[in-house]
Protein backbone atom coordinates (compact mmCIF):
# COMPACT_ATOMS: atom_id res chain seq x y z
CA UNK A 1 0.00 0.00 0.00
CA UNK A 2 1.28 3.62 -0.63
CA UNK A 3 0.93 6.65 1.38
CA UNK A 4 1.93 9.84 1.20
CA UNK A 5 3.87 10.91 3.72
CA UNK A 6 4.58 14.71 4.99
CA UNK A 7 7.60 16.41 7.07
CA UNK A 8 7.46 19.49 8.47
CA UNK A 9 10.38 21.48 10.14
CA UNK A 10 9.05 22.92 13.27
CA UNK A 11 10.47 25.59 15.03
CA UNK A 12 10.65 25.14 18.68
CA UNK A 13 8.74 25.63 20.32
CA UNK A 14 5.75 25.50 17.94
CA UNK A 15 6.22 21.86 17.47
CA UNK A 16 2.47 21.45 19.21
CA UNK A 17 0.99 23.94 17.18
CA UNK A 18 2.47 22.66 14.27
CA UNK A 19 1.43 18.75 15.06
CA UNK A 20 -2.20 20.41 15.94
CA UNK A 21 -2.28 21.00 11.85
CA UNK A 22 -1.37 17.51 11.26
CA UNK A 23 -3.91 16.20 13.50
CA UNK A 24 -6.37 17.88 11.05
CA UNK A 25 -5.40 15.73 8.57
CA UNK A 26 -3.99 12.37 9.99
CA UNK A 27 -6.45 10.74 12.08
CA UNK A 28 -4.03 7.57 12.75
CA UNK A 29 -2.01 10.15 14.59
CA UNK A 30 1.51 12.09 13.91
CA UNK A 31 5.34 11.21 14.45
CA UNK A 32 7.15 13.62 16.10
CA UNK A 33 11.24 13.32 16.30
CA UNK A 34 11.62 15.90 18.87
CA UNK A 35 14.85 18.58 18.55
CA UNK A 36 17.63 17.44 20.85
CA UNK A 37 17.38 18.21 24.18
CA UNK A 38 18.51 21.81 25.22
CA UNK A 39 18.67 23.87 28.28
CA UNK A 40 15.16 25.07 28.84
CA UNK A 41 14.62 28.05 27.24
CA UNK A 42 13.19 31.64 27.80
CA UNK A 43 10.70 32.87 25.39
CA UNK A 44 10.62 33.45 21.96
CA UNK A 45 14.36 31.72 21.22
CA UNK A 46 14.05 31.57 17.69
CA UNK A 47 16.40 28.82 16.55
CA UNK A 48 17.01 26.82 19.47
CA UNK A 49 15.80 23.71 17.57
CA UNK A 50 13.53 22.00 14.78
CA UNK A 51 11.54 19.03 15.42
CA UNK A 52 11.05 16.67 12.63
CA UNK A 53 6.95 16.45 12.36
CA UNK A 54 5.18 13.64 10.33
CA UNK A 55 1.92 12.16 8.95
CA UNK A 56 0.48 10.48 6.42
CA UNK A 57 -2.30 10.07 3.75
CA UNK A 58 -3.47 6.92 1.87
CA UNK A 59 -2.34 7.53 -1.82
CA UNK A 60 -6.26 7.79 -3.46
CA UNK A 61 -7.66 10.10 -5.45
CA UNK A 62 -11.04 10.47 -3.26
CA UNK A 63 -9.17 12.23 -0.59
CA UNK A 64 -7.44 14.79 -3.42
CA UNK A 65 -9.61 18.11 -2.10
CA UNK A 66 -8.30 16.77 1.38
CA UNK A 67 -4.83 17.04 0.57
CA UNK A 68 -4.97 20.23 -0.85
CA UNK A 69 -6.79 21.42 2.00
CA UNK A 70 -4.15 19.93 4.28
CA UNK A 71 -1.01 21.35 2.15
CA UNK A 72 -2.52 24.85 2.29
CA UNK A 73 -3.21 24.67 5.88
CA UNK A 74 1.17 24.03 5.75
CA UNK A 75 1.72 26.82 4.07
CA UNK A 76 0.05 28.99 6.43
CA UNK A 77 1.98 27.57 8.91
CA UNK A 78 5.12 28.58 7.20
CA UNK A 79 3.74 31.79 6.40
CA UNK A 80 3.62 32.29 10.07
CA UNK A 81 7.06 31.33 11.04
CA UNK A 82 5.73 28.24 12.51
CA UNK A 83 7.30 25.92 10.03
CA UNK A 84 10.67 26.20 8.77
CA UNK A 85 9.56 24.08 5.67
CA UNK A 86 7.32 21.02 4.54
CA UNK A 87 7.98 18.25 1.92
CA UNK A 88 5.74 15.10 0.69
CA UNK A 89 6.98 11.42 -0.56
CA UNK A 90 5.40 8.68 -1.23
CA UNK A 91 6.29 5.77 0.88
CA UNK A 92 5.65 1.97 0.54
CA UNK A 93 4.32 0.24 3.79
CA UNK A 94 6.74 -2.38 2.94
CA UNK A 95 9.78 -0.90 4.17
CA UNK A 96 8.90 -0.82 7.88
CA UNK A 97 7.19 -4.27 8.04
CA UNK A 98 9.97 -5.47 5.92
CA UNK A 99 12.80 -4.07 8.58
CA UNK A 100 11.32 -5.50 11.43
CA UNK A 101 10.86 -8.65 9.76
CA UNK A 102 14.50 -8.88 9.57
CA UNK A 103 15.47 -8.73 13.42
CA UNK A 104 12.45 -11.02 13.97
CA UNK A 105 14.06 -14.64 16.15
CA UNK A 106 13.97 -17.97 16.39
CA UNK A 107 12.29 -18.79 19.90
CA UNK A 108 12.12 -20.99 22.47
CA UNK A 109 9.63 -20.92 25.11
CA UNK A 110 8.82 -23.61 28.01
CA UNK A 111 9.87 -26.82 27.72
CA UNK A 112 9.43 -27.67 23.95
CA UNK A 113 7.56 -25.08 22.28
CA UNK A 114 10.05 -23.71 19.38
CA UNK A 115 8.10 -20.52 17.67
CA UNK A 116 10.22 -19.70 14.28
CA UNK A 117 9.64 -17.07 11.51
CA UNK A 118 8.91 -18.56 8.21
CA UNK A 119 11.85 -18.13 6.52
CA UNK A 120 13.96 -19.49 8.60
CA UNK A 121 14.97 -23.31 9.31
CA UNK A 122 15.29 -25.47 12.03
CA UNK A 123 15.89 -28.99 12.74
CA UNK A 124 13.24 -29.98 15.68
CA UNK A 125 14.89 -32.20 18.04
CA UNK A 126 12.82 -34.99 19.98
CA UNK A 127 9.47 -33.90 21.13
CA UNK A 128 9.54 -30.09 20.36
CA UNK A 129 6.65 -28.44 18.91
CA UNK A 130 7.54 -26.04 15.62
CA UNK A 131 5.23 -23.34 15.42
CA UNK A 132 5.80 -21.64 12.09
CA UNK A 133 4.73 -18.08 11.66
CA UNK A 134 4.64 -15.09 9.21
CA UNK A 135 4.39 -12.46 11.82
CA UNK A 136 1.99 -9.94 9.54
CA UNK A 137 0.40 -7.10 11.16
CA UNK A 138 -1.95 -9.49 13.71
CA UNK A 139 -1.03 -9.75 17.29
CA UNK A 140 1.03 -12.75 18.31
CA UNK A 141 4.88 -13.14 17.82
CA UNK A 142 5.79 -15.16 20.54
CA UNK A 143 8.39 -11.94 21.60
CA UNK A 144 5.60 -10.29 23.79
CA UNK A 145 6.05 -11.31 27.51
CA UNK A 146 2.12 -12.30 27.55
CA UNK A 147 2.33 -14.13 24.73
CA UNK A 148 5.39 -16.01 26.53
CA UNK A 149 3.54 -16.56 29.63
CA UNK A 150 0.44 -18.31 27.77
CA UNK A 151 2.72 -20.43 25.69
CA UNK A 152 4.06 -21.38 29.28
CA UNK A 153 1.27 -21.87 30.73
CA UNK A 154 -0.47 -23.77 28.05
CA UNK A 155 2.01 -26.43 27.56
CA UNK A 156 1.77 -26.87 30.89
CA UNK A 157 -1.89 -27.40 31.48
CA UNK A 158 -2.71 -28.78 27.78
CA UNK A 159 -3.69 -32.81 28.23
CA UNK A 160 -3.88 -34.52 24.98
CA UNK A 161 -7.51 -34.59 23.55
CA UNK A 162 -8.39 -31.59 24.94
CA UNK A 163 -10.97 -29.00 23.41
CA UNK A 164 -9.95 -25.61 23.68
CA UNK A 165 -10.93 -22.26 23.04
CA UNK A 166 -8.80 -19.06 21.93
CA UNK A 167 -10.08 -15.74 22.55
CA UNK A 168 -8.28 -13.01 20.83
CA UNK A 169 -6.44 -15.41 18.50
CA UNK A 170 -4.46 -12.96 16.72
CA UNK A 171 -2.07 -14.61 14.62
CA UNK A 172 -3.60 -18.35 16.01
CA UNK A 173 -0.09 -18.49 17.64
CA UNK A 174 -1.26 -20.31 21.39
CA UNK A 175 -4.13 -22.17 18.95
CA UNK A 176 -1.20 -23.62 16.71
CA UNK A 177 0.66 -24.39 19.79
CA UNK A 178 -2.38 -26.29 21.11
CA UNK A 179 -2.58 -28.28 18.00
CA UNK A 180 1.10 -29.28 17.67
CA UNK A 181 0.39 -30.13 22.09
CA UNK A 182 -2.40 -32.26 21.00
CA UNK A 183 -5.78 -30.88 21.46
CA UNK A 184 -8.30 -32.38 19.58
CA UNK A 185 -10.51 -29.28 18.32
CA UNK A 186 -9.35 -25.78 18.95
CA UNK A 187 -12.08 -23.12 18.48
CA UNK A 188 -10.01 -19.64 17.56
CA UNK A 189 -12.08 -16.34 17.49
CA UNK A 190 -10.45 -12.40 16.85
CA UNK A 191 -13.08 -9.61 16.18
CA UNK A 192 -10.24 -8.14 13.63
CA UNK A 193 -10.84 -9.65 10.24
CA UNK A 194 -6.98 -9.53 9.48
CA UNK A 195 -6.07 -11.42 12.36
CA UNK A 196 -8.83 -13.74 11.27
CA UNK A 197 -6.92 -14.28 8.20
CA UNK A 198 -3.64 -14.38 9.81
CA UNK A 199 -4.82 -16.81 11.68
CA UNK A 200 -6.23 -19.19 9.07
CA UNK A 201 -3.03 -18.70 7.11
CA UNK A 202 -1.19 -19.26 9.84
CA UNK A 203 -2.71 -22.41 10.75
CA UNK A 204 -2.57 -23.80 6.74
CA UNK A 205 0.99 -23.36 7.03
CA UNK A 206 1.96 -25.41 9.87
CA UNK A 207 -0.78 -28.26 8.74
CA UNK A 208 -3.10 -27.83 11.42
CA UNK A 209 -5.91 -25.96 9.04
CA UNK A 210 -8.48 -29.31 9.92
CA UNK A 211 -8.01 -29.20 14.15
CA UNK A 212 -8.75 -25.12 14.52
CA UNK A 213 -11.91 -23.62 13.92
CA UNK A 214 -10.78 -19.68 13.13
CA UNK A 215 -13.72 -17.48 13.39
CA UNK A 216 -14.33 -13.77 13.51
CA UNK A 217 -16.41 -12.69 17.12
CA UNK A 218 -15.96 -12.95 20.81
CA UNK A 219 -18.51 -14.51 23.47
CA UNK A 220 -21.87 -12.55 24.34
CA UNK A 221 -21.02 -10.63 27.78
CA UNK A 222 -23.69 -11.73 29.85
CA UNK A 223 -25.30 -14.94 27.91
CA UNK A 224 -28.75 -16.23 29.27
CA UNK A 225 -28.14 -19.09 32.15
CA UNK A 226 -30.90 -21.29 29.85
CA UNK A 227 -28.67 -20.90 26.98
CA UNK A 228 -26.54 -24.22 25.71
CA UNK A 229 -22.98 -23.18 26.23
CA UNK A 230 -20.32 -25.16 24.27
CA UNK A 231 -18.01 -25.85 26.90
CA UNK A 232 -13.76 -26.27 26.86
CA UNK A 233 -11.23 -28.35 28.91
CA UNK A 234 -8.88 -25.35 28.41
CA UNK A 235 -9.90 -21.53 27.13
CA UNK A 236 -7.20 -18.94 26.61
CA UNK A 237 -7.64 -15.30 26.89
CA UNK A 238 -4.82 -12.73 26.13
CA UNK A 239 -6.76 -9.86 25.38
CA UNK A 240 -7.10 -6.33 27.16
CA UNK A 241 -8.44 -5.34 30.68
CA UNK A 242 -11.63 -4.17 29.57
CA UNK A 243 -12.54 -7.18 27.19
CA UNK A 244 -11.15 -9.60 29.94
CA UNK A 245 -13.14 -7.68 32.87
CA UNK A 246 -16.42 -7.80 30.64
CA UNK A 247 -16.09 -11.24 29.79
CA UNK A 248 -15.38 -12.74 32.72
CA UNK A 249 -18.70 -14.45 33.23
CA UNK A 250 -18.77 -15.69 29.83
CA UNK A 251 -15.03 -17.43 30.52
CA UNK A 252 -16.27 -18.78 33.28
CA UNK A 253 -19.56 -20.55 31.21
CA UNK A 254 -17.04 -21.59 28.77
CA UNK A 255 -15.16 -23.68 30.86
CA UNK A 256 -15.72 -27.49 31.38
CA UNK A 257 -16.25 -28.44 35.14
CA UNK A 258 -12.41 -29.56 35.31
CA UNK A 259 -11.27 -27.44 33.07
CA UNK A 260 -8.69 -24.43 33.24
CA UNK A 261 -8.97 -20.29 32.30
CA UNK A 262 -5.67 -18.89 30.93
CA UNK A 263 -5.74 -15.16 30.66
CA UNK A 264 -3.30 -12.74 30.24
CA UNK A 265 -2.95 -9.00 28.65
CA UNK A 266 -3.36 -6.97 31.94
CA UNK A 267 -0.39 -4.29 33.28
CA UNK A 268 0.51 -4.41 37.45
CA UNK A 269 -2.23 -1.37 37.78
CA UNK A 270 -5.27 -3.55 36.79
CA UNK A 271 -4.28 -6.60 38.30
CA UNK A 272 -7.04 -5.77 41.30
CA UNK A 273 -9.80 -4.94 38.71
CA UNK A 274 -9.19 -8.25 36.57
CA UNK A 275 -8.70 -10.83 39.29
CA UNK A 276 -11.54 -9.11 41.00
CA UNK A 277 -13.64 -9.50 38.18
CA UNK A 278 -13.02 -13.79 37.29
CA UNK A 279 -13.61 -14.21 40.89
CA UNK A 280 -17.08 -12.60 40.58
CA UNK A 281 -17.91 -14.50 38.01
CA UNK A 282 -17.01 -18.23 40.18
CA UNK A 283 -13.29 -18.46 39.09
CA UNK A 284 -10.29 -19.31 41.37
CA UNK A 285 -7.43 -17.98 40.70
CA UNK A 286 -4.74 -21.24 41.24
CA UNK A 287 -1.67 -19.74 39.38
CA UNK A 288 -0.34 -16.35 38.66
CA UNK A 289 3.16 -15.43 36.57
CA UNK A 290 4.58 -12.29 35.88
CA UNK A 291 7.12 -10.88 33.80
CA UNK A 292 7.79 -6.70 33.88
CA UNK A 293 4.42 -5.17 34.20
CA UNK A 294 2.67 -7.77 32.76
CA UNK A 295 0.46 -10.48 34.28
CA UNK A 296 -0.89 -13.71 33.38
CA UNK A 297 -3.33 -16.21 35.57
CA UNK A 298 -4.50 -19.65 35.40
CA UNK A 299 -8.16 -19.99 36.93
CA UNK A 300 -10.78 -22.66 37.70
CA UNK A 301 -14.05 -23.16 38.41
CA UNK A 302 -14.51 -22.46 41.85
CA UNK A 303 -16.72 -25.52 43.56
CA UNK A 304 -19.94 -24.56 44.06
CA UNK A 305 -21.10 -24.72 48.29
CA UNK A 306 -23.35 -28.19 48.19
CA UNK A 307 -26.57 -26.70 48.40
CA UNK A 308 -26.27 -24.56 44.82
CA UNK A 309 -25.39 -28.18 43.09
CA UNK A 310 -28.37 -29.94 41.49
CA UNK B 1 24.96 -1.91 32.99
CA UNK B 2 22.34 0.69 31.25
CA UNK B 3 21.29 0.57 27.94
CA UNK B 4 22.57 2.79 25.39
CA UNK B 5 19.65 4.84 23.97
CA UNK B 6 19.18 4.78 19.79
CA UNK B 7 16.48 7.17 19.52
CA UNK B 8 13.87 9.14 20.99
CA UNK B 9 10.67 9.76 19.37
CA UNK B 10 7.21 10.87 20.16
CA UNK B 11 3.78 9.17 18.85
CA UNK B 12 1.02 11.67 19.49
CA UNK B 13 -2.01 9.07 18.90
CA UNK B 14 -5.36 8.28 19.72
CA UNK B 15 -5.79 6.41 22.83
CA UNK B 16 -6.47 2.93 22.51
CA UNK B 17 -6.38 2.81 19.15
CA UNK B 18 -2.56 2.18 18.29
CA UNK B 19 -2.22 0.24 15.14
CA UNK B 20 0.72 -0.80 12.39
CA UNK B 21 -0.23 1.42 10.28
CA UNK B 22 1.29 5.11 9.75
CA UNK B 23 2.41 6.62 11.56
CA UNK B 24 3.32 3.69 14.22
CA UNK B 25 4.86 1.45 11.93
CA UNK B 26 7.26 3.57 9.82
CA UNK B 27 8.16 5.12 13.30
CA UNK B 28 8.75 2.23 14.49
CA UNK B 29 9.90 -0.11 11.92
CA UNK B 30 12.84 2.05 10.71
CA UNK B 31 14.72 1.13 14.03
CA UNK B 32 13.91 -2.38 14.35
CA UNK B 33 11.23 -2.22 16.82
CA UNK B 34 8.56 -4.79 17.44
CA UNK B 35 5.77 -2.94 16.18
CA UNK B 36 3.26 -4.59 17.52
CA UNK B 37 4.72 -5.30 21.23
CA UNK B 38 4.22 -0.99 21.60
CA UNK B 39 0.33 -1.24 19.92
CA UNK B 40 -0.16 -4.01 22.42
CA UNK B 41 1.24 -1.85 25.45
CA UNK B 42 0.17 1.18 24.58
CA UNK B 43 -3.21 0.12 23.87
CA UNK B 44 -3.43 -1.63 27.37
CA UNK B 45 -2.15 1.44 28.99
CA UNK B 46 -4.32 3.95 27.64
CA UNK B 47 -7.60 1.99 27.25
CA UNK B 48 -9.76 4.30 29.88
CA UNK B 49 -8.70 7.48 27.79
CA UNK B 50 -10.62 6.94 24.46
CA UNK B 51 -11.41 9.86 22.85
CA UNK B 52 -8.15 11.57 23.50
CA UNK B 53 -4.88 11.81 21.90
CA UNK B 54 -2.16 10.44 24.59
CA UNK B 55 0.94 11.36 23.23
CA UNK B 56 3.74 8.65 23.85
CA UNK B 57 7.39 9.12 24.02
CA UNK B 58 9.27 6.34 23.29
CA UNK B 59 13.04 5.41 24.15
CA UNK B 60 14.54 2.98 21.99
CA UNK B 61 17.75 1.01 22.81
CA UNK B 62 20.80 -0.42 21.20
CA UNK B 63 18.97 -3.69 21.18
CA UNK B 64 15.84 -2.40 19.81
CA UNK B 65 14.03 -2.82 23.15
CA UNK B 66 11.90 0.13 24.07
CA UNK B 67 10.21 1.98 27.01
CA UNK B 68 7.98 4.64 26.76
CA UNK B 69 6.01 7.03 28.88
CA UNK B 70 2.54 8.87 27.96
CA UNK B 71 2.22 12.46 28.43
CA UNK B 72 -0.68 15.12 28.35
CA UNK B 73 -2.76 15.41 25.60
CA UNK B 74 -1.91 18.26 22.38
CA UNK B 75 -2.68 21.92 23.73
CA UNK B 76 -4.53 21.40 20.06
CA UNK B 77 -6.25 18.79 20.85
CA UNK B 78 -7.35 20.30 24.22
CA UNK B 79 -8.28 23.75 22.63
CA UNK B 80 -10.63 21.90 20.35
CA UNK B 81 -12.31 20.13 22.66
CA UNK B 82 -12.29 23.19 25.09
CA UNK B 83 -14.43 24.76 21.87
CA UNK B 84 -16.33 21.36 21.39
CA UNK B 85 -14.90 21.57 17.49
CA UNK B 86 -13.54 18.69 15.72
CA UNK B 87 -10.82 20.59 13.53
CA UNK B 88 -8.74 23.60 13.50
CA UNK B 89 -9.31 26.34 10.83
CA UNK B 90 -7.30 25.31 7.58
CA UNK B 91 -6.82 29.34 6.87
CA UNK B 92 -7.20 30.75 10.42
CA UNK B 93 -6.66 34.51 8.62
CA UNK B 94 -9.97 34.30 6.63
CA UNK B 95 -12.16 31.37 9.20
CA UNK B 96 -11.86 31.50 12.73
CA UNK B 97 -13.17 28.86 14.72
CA UNK B 98 -14.14 29.99 17.87
CA UNK B 99 -13.08 32.43 21.31
CA UNK B 100 -11.36 30.65 24.23
CA UNK B 101 -11.07 32.89 27.15
CA UNK B 102 -7.19 33.74 28.67
CA UNK B 103 -8.45 31.83 31.77
CA UNK B 104 -8.65 28.52 29.81
CA UNK B 105 -5.68 29.41 28.05
CA UNK B 106 -3.81 29.79 31.44
CA UNK B 107 -5.32 26.46 32.85
CA UNK B 108 -4.53 24.40 29.52
CA UNK B 109 -0.90 25.80 29.90
CA UNK B 110 -0.50 24.61 33.59
CA UNK B 111 -1.27 21.09 33.07
CA UNK B 112 0.96 20.71 30.02
CA UNK B 113 3.49 22.94 31.35
CA UNK B 114 5.63 19.73 32.35
CA UNK B 115 5.75 18.57 29.31
CA UNK B 116 6.71 21.95 27.10
CA UNK B 117 9.34 23.10 26.70
CA UNK B 118 9.00 26.12 28.47
CA UNK B 119 10.65 27.85 31.86
CA UNK B 120 7.89 28.84 33.18
CA UNK B 121 3.89 29.06 33.45
CA UNK B 122 4.32 32.54 31.34
CA UNK B 123 6.24 31.05 28.64
CA UNK B 124 3.99 27.73 28.38
CA UNK B 125 0.99 30.35 28.30
CA UNK B 126 2.59 31.85 24.65
CA UNK B 127 2.92 28.75 23.60
CA UNK B 128 -0.48 27.34 23.94
CA UNK B 129 -1.54 30.92 23.00
CA UNK B 130 0.44 30.74 19.45
CA UNK B 131 -1.27 27.38 18.98
CA UNK B 132 -4.47 28.77 19.41
CA UNK B 133 -4.00 31.60 16.69
CA UNK B 134 -2.09 28.86 14.01
CA UNK B 135 -5.73 27.11 14.85
CA UNK B 136 -8.10 30.10 13.88
CA UNK B 137 -8.96 30.81 17.73
CA UNK B 138 -9.36 34.29 19.04
CA UNK B 139 -8.87 34.75 22.50
CA UNK B 140 -10.99 36.79 25.28
CA UNK B 141 -9.95 38.25 28.02
CA UNK B 142 -11.35 36.89 31.42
Amino acid sequence: MQWWEFTAQAEEPWTEAVSGAFHDFCREGVWIEPAPPQALIGFPTPGVGVSMVRGYFPVDDSLSSRLWEFQESLDFLQSQGFLRCWEKRAVESQDWEHTWRRHFPLQHIGQRLVIKPSWRSYAPKDQEVVVELDPGIAFGTGLHPTTRMCLALLEQRLRPGDRVLDLGTGSGILAIAAAGLGAAHIDARDVDPVAVKAARENAAKNGVEGLIQVSEGTLAPHPPLDTAFPTYELVLANIYTNVLTALAESLARALAPEGSLIISGYIDAHQAQVEGALEAAGLTLTERARQGEWHAAVARLAPRPPTLQQ
Amino acid sequence: MAKRVKAVIRLQIPAGKANPAPPVGPALGQHGVNIMAFCKEYNERTSSMSGAIIPAEITIYEDRSFSFITKTPPAADLLKRALGVEKGSGSPRREKIGVVPRSKIKEIAQLKLKDLNALDLDGAVRIVEGTAKSMGIDISEG
